[in-house]
């Protein structure tokens, strides 16, 4: 188990680190990403979003006046290719997509539920409602909120868009026994800190096609992220991680 | 160039591989711990441990909290001692997570001796209360071992309520030679005045021979003068420190144990 986490970690970094010094190189080897999204496509990056929309627009009034100068022949190939990305912008995101996202672990509850907007098909935020009822695990039943932030990058791979992403979640829980502002009981406000809310980041990979889109993800909390660094390693990175399994719609 | 489709396929797929090996945690703030009474569990142990009553020793840990695998590694050096039992010292866990329970509760089914615990004041945040109870059992408790009542107190005032001083002098006054374990020193000022005086009174009780405590993350000893108690105080487990207490027929000695063990004096 072991390893197998070392390698989800070290596999997810490669890969990112990788994709993101090479996005160009990428585009390259990726025709369904860059047929999708047009010819300016591999440029786009997360930051430059706008830009990005504007150029697409651009590129695409060029493309309709460049039509009318066309042969025949490349009229009718040019209109292929068009439908082409017309399929392929339905089945991935466009540059502002609103997300369904359903997931089970993770921090967030036995099943959690959220919406979301993603810009660009990189940077991505989602809300969610999670719950652990009692008759699973402990006493109560325990309900939580979730905000998951993401960038990440997407390639074509075998009909899909597949990549992965960073990000991390903020959750947070209300009970009896938690509380986000440290009680007038504790003789200062930094006595404890918020009990109720906590931090994860966390590492993903996705795959998407036709607007669904199924995703694995490691996560692990800020607190057991802590205890192994001051507790000098000595437990299993399963130990402090965790995982959640989830799918995505695009609603546009 | 890194090949991308290759890595990504490794890390699904070992993603997907490592997910069922072990179920995904819901929630940090569940009650889920695999363990119970191991307090009850533990002191059964104790009871079939044998050799003269003159002589023991037993392991002093505190405070894991934010460092188990020091704690782990502590438990390994004691592991290899000639000590009756541990007592960790309370503050287990930072806030009273779940995973901070498993982690202890891990530690401990991995110790070779007996490991016996009080609670402490981060133990009382968050489901920390229920989750102790379920898997130690009762906050207060006593047993005597080899002819010394060793009480297990919980003193952490703003977590848990006012302690329960009633008991504790009920458990001191009917033993002639009692240790009193709980988290926080003598002298802590979150702790009324009316709290600290009325502790102070029963460690003025002849049979209250020594006060144990963590909370305060450094080796400390000093004999009270005004109640005729050794009062000791165990540092951090970090970098796997510990203390020894020697009970001997006449007396008790403590030694701080860091790359080896040395006695302190008073």
């Amino acid at each position: 188990m072991k390893e197998l986490g070392k390698i989800i970690l070290l596999g997810t970094i490669l890969m990112s680190a990788g994709t993101f010094a090479s996005e160009g190189d990428e585009a390259a080897t990726a025709p369904e990403s860059a047929e999708k999204s047009g010819p300016e496509d591999d440029k786009v990056v997360d930051d430059e979003a706008d830009k990005a929309d504007d150029r697409d627009d651009k590129a695409s009034s060029e493309e309709s006046s460049d039509d009318s100068s066309n042969e025949p022949g490349e009229e009718s190939s040019k209109e292929d290719s068009k439908e082409a990305e017309d399929g392929a912008a339905k089945e991935g995101p466009s540059s502002l997509a609103m997300t369904l996202v359903m997931q089970t672990g993770g921090y967030v509850g036995l099943g959690a539920i959220g919406l979301g907007l993603e810009y660009g098909g990189v940077l991505r935020t989602e809300v969610m409602g999670g719950l652990t009822p009692s008759n699973i695990e402990g006493v109560d039943d325990i309900r939580q909120v979730a905000l998951k932030s993401s960038v990440g990058y997407r390639f074509g791979l075998l009909g899909m868009d597949v990549g992965p992403y960073f990000g991390f979640s903020v959750i947070y829980h209300r009970g009896d026994d938690t509380f986000v502002k440290t009680p007038s009981k504790y003789p200062s406000k930094k006595y404890y800190p918020p009990t109720a809310v906590r931090t994860a980041p966390v590492i993903g990979v996705e795959a998407a096609a036709f607007g669904l889109g199924v995703f694995a993800e490691a996560t692990a909390l800020d607190t057991y992220l802590e205890t192994y660094v001051r507790g000098k390693g000595g437990m299993k990175w399963t130990e402090f991680s965790t995982y959640a399994l989830g799918v995505r719609f695009w609603a546009w | 160039m890194i090949n991308l489709k290759k890595i990504l396929s490794m890390a699904v797929s070992s993603t997907l591989l490592a997910s069922c090996g072990k179920p995904a945690e819901n929630s940090p703030w569940s009650q889920d711990v695999p363990y119970e009474n191991l307090t009850a569990t533990h002191l059964g142990r104790l009871a079939a441990i044998g050799g003269p009553a003159s002589e023991f020793k037993v392991a002093l840990v505190g405070d894991p909290q934010m460092v188990q695998g020091d704690f782990r590694a502590a438990l390994k050096k004691i592991d290899e001692m000639d000590v009756d039992f541990v007592a960790v010292l309370g503050d287990m866990t930072d806030l009273g997570l779940r995973r901070e329970w498993l982690w202890v509760g891990d530690a401990i089914a991995r110790s070779r001796h007996p490991v016996l615990t009080v609670v402490g004041n981060h133990d009382g945040l968050s489901k920390g209360p229920a989750i102790y109870k379920k898997m130690f059992g009762e906050y207060n408790y006593s047993f005597v071992h080899k002819g010394v009542k060793f009480v297990m107190w919980n003193n952490n005032f703003l977590e848990f309520g006012p302690p329960d001083i009633g008991w504790l002098d009920g458990e001191v006054s009917s033993h002639e030679r009692v240790v009193v374990m709980a988290h926080q020193p003598p002298g802590e000022d979150v702790m009324p005045t009316e709290t600290l005086d009325a502790w102070s009174s029963v460690r003025g009780k002849k049979s209250y021979k020594a006060s144990l405590h963590g909370h305060l993350h450094k080796f400390g000893f000093y004999n009270e003068a005004e109640t005729d108690t050794l009062v000791y105080t165990v540092a951090q487990v970090s970098n796997a420190v510990f203390g020894v207490m020697t009970v001997k027929a006449d007396k008790i000695i403590f030694e701080n144990c860091t790359t080896e063990c040395v006695e302190v004096s008073k």
